[in-house]
């Protein structure tokens, strides 16, 4: 585990970034199922400054990850190349939309159709974002990283984590219950179990594939072992985390129980990020 | 455009890590940080039987590396600022301290375990060829450094000239020269295996980290 | 292969948990960054000027060391290289340590003013104190010990961290101050030391050049380890790494241990278990004798004791030969057969067989031994029969042979600094000083080894210890050393000089401050196949109040009223020139010392000895400095000089180089202590020298080597810690688990520092004189810190 503490800041980022995006979708989703009053936007805009927040705290850990955060504006010279300049390159676009889709939306500048197109686009990037994340990993000469389960997890990381956030959200801003809403409800848990699945399973395959390399200088199977603990406390808490945000979908849905479903996939996904990153393993030394 | 290169004899390398510290002294490298390492590889086993004989099947040899200055490098492909860079006169890849954030991506890619972040200095370290000596004629201070003269330098050409027997750097625990093309030339050792060979490991973990 | 190194990379320079996290929010970027690296440096560059010197430790290269040095400190060590050297040009260049020698010489840890002790001996706690209190309080204490007990009371310790032709200051001082306790013997050598000369006599002993086993068909490398052990100047790992590139002859490394040399030649290692050599031999002399394939001719005219033709007549008829003894004839009436020695040896009959086959054939074998065969309890034998393995097939004397001795190591003479005649006679071997502080007055000449008195007249009161850990670190049982020097009333006063404050350095009253060969005008001579001289000037200005041995000498003359006597009107570097001049007189290829200092270091190439081939070639006119002038398979004098001496249930002083097992050996392992652990001299240290600077010790783990088999059982991993214990004490220490290591013996490099300072009696240094005796060994009276048992568990 060693390794992963050192990349303990990217551990953050890669949590709190997809969540926080994935919210974005997931409130595209309620605003295209659902006619909210002008009441009930003005207290989601309000409550969508916590996937916002999320998304700095995020941008700030992965900030600090930096020896010299002061060059930082150089990442951009990489673009195309560089994987990671196309990361930050993309999630600073998501970011600053989002952040300007928020803040015509607090200033009651967006309504109607304009409102949803915008969302959308926000939503769009908030996957693209999630894509890009995973893919950043997808270099060469770590095979332990570089499979499609890797931006996969991180999509399915941000579903869940979005809709469940999504949840609480909408919750919070009294804009879950009553029969309007069923629709909502059954598209965030289609979201939550698509997530679910590639959250779980692209971990999972991660996990495998670790488990399967040797080199002269690492023993995957080894490796998976000394962090199986942690990969099994992502699962049940993964899973605890989705049934506690499906049970809150599925019946009535309350502040205290969608909040615990949050924190609950938070650390789920925090623990499979940081076995992520100890499961670094390079083709060579 | 010329390419500069190490050239490794395995016959030779004692694995007594003299081009290590001659590095970490030219450069000051303190604990933690070291721009060469000499990795011990081992395959095999010693075993006593019934009449307390013992046979041995072990296989030990070292193999000392730097950064290879990549024909191909990992490095510099991921690195998200450019700071990671290859010189076009001479082939060498060192850091651009100016434009380093130290985001360690170049150390992730590297399968030679070369770059490093060393967040007091703001920035990633390595190997740079001892690219000053090199310009003012001399030699890297690893390549003189070794007792047993296992090392050599110089451009890739005069190198394959000079030791027609080396080869690409393809033994183990080394990976397949394929990734990177790493201008490294190896004799090897009659112990060496290929790279990519599983049955072996790499026997001093704590002297490479 | 089960082991891997989990979590081997490490991101950062700052490794360790929540290392990324600590530094992440707290380390702003460095100034450089900051402000970019085209700002222009406060301050011009100061020029670089370059000095010469040498590495001056007890390692036989003393290498050639050239400081860069800016504004008065040491900026980087080169050494002696050059782009255009090739692998044939030899070139006395240092190794890892002298490339590290600057962590030393800058080191904040660096003794810089004289101190005395404050605390208990031991302890480690000092103040500082005045050059003219330090000088008063020895000089007193010398002239009260010379009067109060004699002069035989005053020591000086086996030390060896300072090698230059003016190093033995103190020897001099104290042999004008009225003399002092001799000692002899060395913590190198001394088994084969005091066996060689019963064998082949004194001049002639020395083994052949290394580089004229190019010529052999075999060489057989006993317990060395060239290319770790004389690893950086001109030394045998340049040596060796050519041998191994030009012979046409087949090499096998006998050790217990697959040691660096056999690195990357993995098929030559023959593993043995240690302290067994002798019956290897005496399996291969069986097959030899049975096959008729001794070389009779040579073993009649050129040796006696061979059988019972050659055999002294007053030992004749007694079945005392070493053929007698190999066939069953000797009072063990035991055939040493090849299957008796593979379960003593570990190594199988087969192979004894098919090894003596190759030893049968070879045209021209050649037999090389390092001192690890012999720092044993049974060392004598042990070294003894290795010589004795080229003689059974006739192969000394001839091109590309050798004697079975270590290789030769060609030098230039040059002339120390003189030191009058001691005064005192009386002799102790350097191991038992201890005892000579304990119970000095009941040692004698049958008990102990005392040399020269039949029993000594006096304990150690005053001693000196100049550039040696062996007072503690080095010597056996560290833990009782400590009982012994740390009682006041045994030896009353111990000066230390160093530079830094080793463990030995905590038993001394005062300390003063020295400095390296290379912050003083120095010049030594070595070598090997290749002999050089190096010559050089100070690195920097004196720093702080550290002085040399010389002066500090010359300051306690003084005080004694001796300073003309010491330093007959002369300076160190007047002595240096003035003994080079003398020796560049006679001989005249010798460069000037004004050029001398100027090159820096000063090489004499050499075609190689072959030893003993004036020997071979006429027995009568070169005959050997032994009691019959022939190669002594059978010693009478070892008999004559032995006799009479108290001697242990579980030794022996045969006249002949037998297997004798060793009390702490594979044959006498117990239930409490299966395992036996042996030692090695490591590359991260010459000895204790360097093994403080962290650098150093990062990349060279103190580690026991242990086998997957003995690791597996105690369910111990790559990179555990684990204690090894035995009646001596116990030490904390990583496991490398390796099948470089016989099953059954555990390995540790020796030198590691002594660390008890948790205080719960464990030594978290890994110094394995924690687990060694102090008992002598028979004959020599000399060191057998190899040979140990122990137990390890997982800590
Ligand atoms: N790097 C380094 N070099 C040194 C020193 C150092 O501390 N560090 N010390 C220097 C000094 S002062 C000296 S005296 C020399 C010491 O030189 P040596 O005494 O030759 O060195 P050792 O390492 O004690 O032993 C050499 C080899 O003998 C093996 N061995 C031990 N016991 C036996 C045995 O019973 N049989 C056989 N066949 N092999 C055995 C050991 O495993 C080891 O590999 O080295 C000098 N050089
Ligand atoms: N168990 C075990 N013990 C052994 C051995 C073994 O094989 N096994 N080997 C033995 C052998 S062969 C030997 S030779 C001894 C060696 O034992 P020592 O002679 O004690 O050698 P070092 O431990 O190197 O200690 C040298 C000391 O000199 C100091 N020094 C270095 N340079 C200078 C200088 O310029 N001036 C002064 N004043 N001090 C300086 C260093 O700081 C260090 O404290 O150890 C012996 N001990
Ligand atoms: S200095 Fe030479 S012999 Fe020693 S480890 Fe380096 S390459 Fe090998
Ligand atoms: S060895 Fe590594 S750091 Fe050096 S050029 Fe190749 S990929 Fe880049
Ligand atoms: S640490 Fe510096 S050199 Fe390495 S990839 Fe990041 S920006 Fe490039
Ligand atoms: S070339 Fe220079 S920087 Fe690179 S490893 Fe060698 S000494 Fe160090
Ligand atoms: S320790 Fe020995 S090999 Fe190393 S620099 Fe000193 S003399 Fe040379
Ligand atoms: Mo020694």
């Amino acid at each position: 585990m060693d390794m992963a503490m050192q990349e303990l800041p990217l551990a953050f980022f890669t949590t709190l970034a997809p969540i926080g995006a994935g919210t974005f979708i997931a409130l595209a989703l309620a605003f295209l199922r659902a006619d909210y009053s002008d009441d009930q936007f003005k207290r989601i805009d309000k409550m969508t400054i916590i996937p916002l927040i999320l998304l700095v705290i995020g941008f700030a850990a992965s900030f600090f990850h930096l020896a010299n955060p002061l060059h930082a504006m150089g990442v951009f010279g990489g673009l195309g190349s560089s994987p990671l300049s196309n990361e930050i390159a993309v999630g600073v676009v998501f970011l600053v939309v989002a952040a300007l889709y928020w803040i015509l939306a607090m200033m009651g500048k967006l309504d109607g159709s304009v409102r949803k197109a915008f969302i959308c686009v926000v939503a769009v990037l908030a996957l693209i974002f999630a894509c890009f994340i995973g893919l950043a990993y997808y270099v060469d000469t770590i095979p332990s990283w570089a499979t499609p389960a890797a931006p996969i997890s991180i999509i399915g990381f941000a579903l869940a984590g979005g809709s469940i956030l999504g949840t609480l959200i909408l919750s919070l801003a009294d804009s879950m219950n009553g029969d309007e809403m069923t629709s909502v409800k059954k598209a965030l848990l289609i979201m939550l179990a698509v997530g679910a699945v590639l959250g779980i399973g692209g971990a999972s395959c991660q996990f495998v594939t670790a488990a399967g390399i040797v080199t002269a200088a690492t023993n995957g199977a080894q490796m998976t072992t000394a962090v199986a603990g942690y990969f099994a406390g992502f699962l049940v808490i993964f899973i605890a985390g989705a049934m506690i945000g499906a049970y809150s979908l599925i019946k009535e849905t309350k502040v205290p129980v969608a909040t615990g479903a949050v924190v609950a996939i938070i650390v789920a996904v925090f623990l499979a990020r940081l076995v992520f990153y100890a499961l670094e393993i390079s083709i060579g030394l | 455009m010329t390419q500069y290169a190490f050239y490794f004899d395995g016959t030779r390398c004692t694995g007594c890590k003299t081009c290590e510290f001659a590095c970490r002294d030219y450069n000051d490298l303190q604990v933690g940080t070291t721009y060469r390492r000499v990795y011990e590889y081992e395959q095999g086993e010693t075993v006593r039987d019934n009449a307390g004989c013992f046979t041995t099947s072990c296989v030990n040899y070292s193999v000392s590396v730097a950064c290879n200055h990549c024909t191909d490098p990992a490095c510099t492909k991921v690195c998200p600022t450019g700071a990671m860079h290859k010189d076009p006169d001479t082939g060498l890849v060192s850091v651009d301290t100016n434009k380093c954030i130290g985001c360690g991506y170049c150390h992730m890619a590297c399968p030679y375990n070369a770059p490093k972040v060393d967040r007091e200095k703001g920035h990633s370290v390595k190997c740079d060829g001892c690219k000053d000596r090199v310009l003012a004629g001399e030699d890297p201070v690893c390549v003189e450094a070794c007792p047993a003269r296992a090392l050599a330098f110089g451009t890739r050409e005069d190198l394959m000239k000079k030791y027609p027997d080396a080869q690409m750097a393809d033994i183990a625990p080394l990976p397949e020269a394929k990734y990177t093309s790493p201008n490294l030339l190896i004799k090897p050792s009659a112990d060496a295996k290929p790279a990519g060979t599983i049955d072996g490991i790499v026997a001093n973990p704590l002297e490479v980290q | 292969m089960s082991e891997t190194n989990l979590s081997r990379r490490s991101f950062l320079k700052t490794t360790g948990t929540l290392g990324a996290l600590a530094v992440a929010g707290g380390t702003a970027a460095a100034t450089e960054s900051l402000f970019g690296e085209g700002v222009p440096q406060a301050h011009a560059e100061a020029e670089e000027k370059i000095t010469f010197g040498h590495c001056a430790i007890n390692c036989p290269g003393r290498c050639f060391l050239k400081f860069h040095v800016k504004d008065d400190e040491v900026v980087w060590v080169d050494t002696n290289t050059s782009k255009d050297a090739d692998v044939d040009t030899p070139q006395a260049r240092a190794c890892l340590r002298g490339r590290s020698y600057r962590r030393w010489l800058q080191s904040p840890d660096r003794i810089n003013y004289p101190m005395k002790r404050v605390g208990k001996r031991g302890e480690g706690k000092f103040e500082r104190i005045t050059w003219d209190e330090a000088i008063d309080t020895i000089a007193d204490k010398l002239k009260y010990t010379i009067n109060t007990y004699g002069n035989d009371a005053v020591y000086i310790d086996y030390a060896t961290g300072s090698s230059a032709t003016t190093a033995r200051c103190f020897n001099r001082l104290l042999a004008q101050a009225g003399g002092y306790l001799n000692f002899y013997n060395s913590y190198s050598t001394a088994q084969i030391a005091c066996i060689t000369p019963y064998m082949y006599g004194t001049k002639q002993a020395g083994g052949s050049s290394l580089k004229t086993a190019d010529d052999a068909d075999l060489i057989l490398m006993f317990g060395t380890s060239p290319t770790e052990t004389r690893q950086g100047g001109l030394t045998t790992h340049y040596d060796y790494v050519q041998l191994r590139a030009k012979t046409k002859g087949k090499i096998y490394v006998i050790d217990p241990r697959f040691n660096d040399s056999l690195t990357g030649h993995s098929d030559e290692w023959l593993p043995i278990n240690p302290g067994t050599d002798a019956a290897l031999v005496a399996g291969i002399a069986h097959e030899l004798i049975k096959n008729n394939q001794t070389d009779l001719d040579f073993l009649h005219t050129y040796c006696v004791g061979f059988d019972e033709e050659s055999m002294p007549e007053t030992y004749k008829g007694k079945n005392m030969s070493y053929s007698d003894y190999v066939m069953g004839l000797s009072s063990d009436k035991t055939e040493k057969t090849p299957e008796w020695a593979a379960k003593i040896t570990g190594i199988p009959a087969d192979k004894i067989r098919s090894l003596t086959q190759e030893i049968a054939s070879a045209k021209a074998l050649h037999v090389d031994q390092g001192w690890g065969p012999q720092r044993r309890s049974n060392g004598e034998w042990t070294s003894w029969a290795i010589m004795l393995l080229p003689c059974l097939v006739g192969m000394i004397g001839l091109p590309g042979t050798s004697n079975g001795t270590r290789e030769d190591r060609y030098s230039i003479s040059l002339t120390n600094l003189p030191s009058p005649a001691n005064p005192v006679k009386a002799s102790i071997p350097c191991f038992l000083f201890t005892d000579a502080i304990d119970h000095g007055k009941q040692m004698t000449k049958l008990k102990d080894g005392v040399k020269n008195v039949d029993q000594l007249s006096n304990d150690i009161k005053f001693m000196v210890n100049y550039a040696g850990n062996c007072m503690t670190n080095q010597h056996g049982n560290v833990n009782k050393s400590h009982e012994i020097l740390a009682d006041e009333s045994k030896c009353e006063f111990i000066l230390g000089v160093d530079t830094v404050l080793c463990d030995s350095m905590k038993y001394c009253d005062i300390l003063l401050p020295d400095m390296f060969r290379f912050e003083q005008v120095s010049i030594v001579n070595t070598g090997s196949d290749t002999a050089y001289i190096v010559g050089g000037q100070p690195c920097t200005s004196v720093k702080y109040e550290r002085k040399t041995g010389y002066e500090m000498c010359a300051l306690i003359a003084d005080k004694l009223g001796i300073k003309d006597t010491f330093t007959e009107g002369l300076t160190q570097e007047e002595w240096i020139k003035k003994l080079y001049n003398a020796d560049a007189a006679k001989d005249s290829k010798l460069p000037s010392y004004d050029e001398l200092m100027e090159m820096g270091i000063y090489t004499r190439e050499h075609a190689g000895k072959v030893a003993m081939n004036k020997f071979r070639a006429d027995p009568v006119a070169n005959a050997l400095d032994t009691p019959t002038g022939k190669i002594e398979i059978f010693s009478e004098k070892l008999l004559k000089y032995t006799k009479g001496w108290e001697v242990a249930s579980d030794e022996e002083l045969a006249p002949i180089p037998k297997y004798i097992p060793e009390w702490y050996g594979v044959e006498t392992t117990t239930d409490e202590y299966p395992l036996v652990l042996t030692g090695f001299h490591y590359r991260g240290r010459t000895h204790s020298s360097w093994g403080f600077i962290d650098i150093l010790k990062e990349i060279n783990p103190q580690e026991v080597w242990i086998n997957p088999t003995d690791a597996d059982a105690r369910g111990i991993k790559q990179g555990d810690h684990v204690r090894v214990k035995n009646d001596f004490g116990t030490i904390d220490i990583l496991a490398k688990v390796t099948a470089r290591i016989v099953p059954g013996v555990v390995g540790i490099s020796q030198g590691a520092w002594f660390n008890n300072s948790k205080g719960d009696g464990v030594d978290y240094g890994g110094c394995i004189n924690t687990l060694t005796t102090q008992r002598p060994s028979a004959l020599a009276k000399g060191n057998p810190q190899h040979t140990n048992i122990c137990e390890i568990t997982k800590a």
